[in-house]
């Protein structure tokens, strides 16, 4: 998560926590950026918490509507990978927003990110194996 | 990008940027209330047991929290625009805290 190039939040961990909450801090560096790219930034970091909704509400649908499955506990296993990768996309948005935020503040390039690329990957890979598995007969 | 007024210092309108945002704020919290109905039927799958209602009570505020969020926010951005501040990172907490919950509701027997 702390892999991507550009501005890096310094700092342990629970000082980069406190600045999501209180983001004074970020606020003291740099200028003001003109609004609609702020604003540009918020609709990216709430299209990435609906992603992260759509994880986990998938997740909670597995466990709620599928039956039990004859493999014991693939079905809670399946709804809580899905379930904990909505949660750390949901973290991953708060931390990539706050440094588009001061990165835009500062004047640098953008953060970049592999996280798209490995959650694309991963989320593709996940469908093909639950198809084939659907298509094996494996329940 | 330079300037605290860039966008008005050239002279432009604010266009559709707030209003896009409000939106982006309505559909989020659409998308949870379609979560939140999912977990109540988690909720309910084996019947009423108290502790899985409870739990899933449990998870529905973040349910309420993700839409009070959405409401003050459309409120505050206005036609100014004004920064989120402390929202987003409560957003993603309101995020964090349906998973965790609802992992839980997964795993309770």
């Amino acid at each position: 998560m702390w892999q991507g190039r550009g501005v890096r939040v310094v700092g342990p961990a629970w000082r980069v926590i406190r600045q999501w909450f209180d983001p004074s801090d970020v606020r003291a560096v740099g200028s003001t950026p003109d609004y609609r790219f702020s604003l540009a930034n918020e609709r990216t970091f709430l299209a990435w918490i609906r992603t992260g909704l759509a994880l986990v509400g998938g997740g909670l649908a597995v466990a709620g509507f599928l039956p039990p499955l004859r493999m014991t506990h693939l079905r809670e296993a399946i709804a809580l990978v899905l379930v904990l990768l909505g949660a750390t996309i949901g973290v991953r948005a708060v931390d990539h927003w706050a440094r588009s935020e001061k990165a835009m503040r500062l004047g640098q390039p953008l953060p970049q990110s592999r996280f798209p690329a490995i959650l694309g990957l991963a989320l593709g890979l996940g469908g093909l194996l639950l198809a084939g598995a659907v298509l094996a007969g494996v329940r | 990008m330079t300037g605290t007024t860039a966008g008005a210092a050239a002279g432009r309108p604010p266009g559709a940027a707030p209003e896009r945002t409000r939106l982006a704020w309505r559909r989020t919290a659409l998308s949870a209330t379609a979560v939140s109905l999912i977990t109540v039927r988690l909720g309910i799958r084996d019947g009423f047991v108290p502790l899985r209602l409870t739990v899933a009570g449990l998870a529905m505020l973040g349910w309420v929290g993700l839409l009070v969020l959405g409401r003050y926010r459309i409120r505050s951005i206005g036609t100014s625009g004004a920064a989120p501040g402390w929202v987003p990172a409560v957003t993603a907490t309101c995020l964090a805290w349906f998973a965790v919950l609802g992992g839980v509701l997964v795993v309770l027997p």
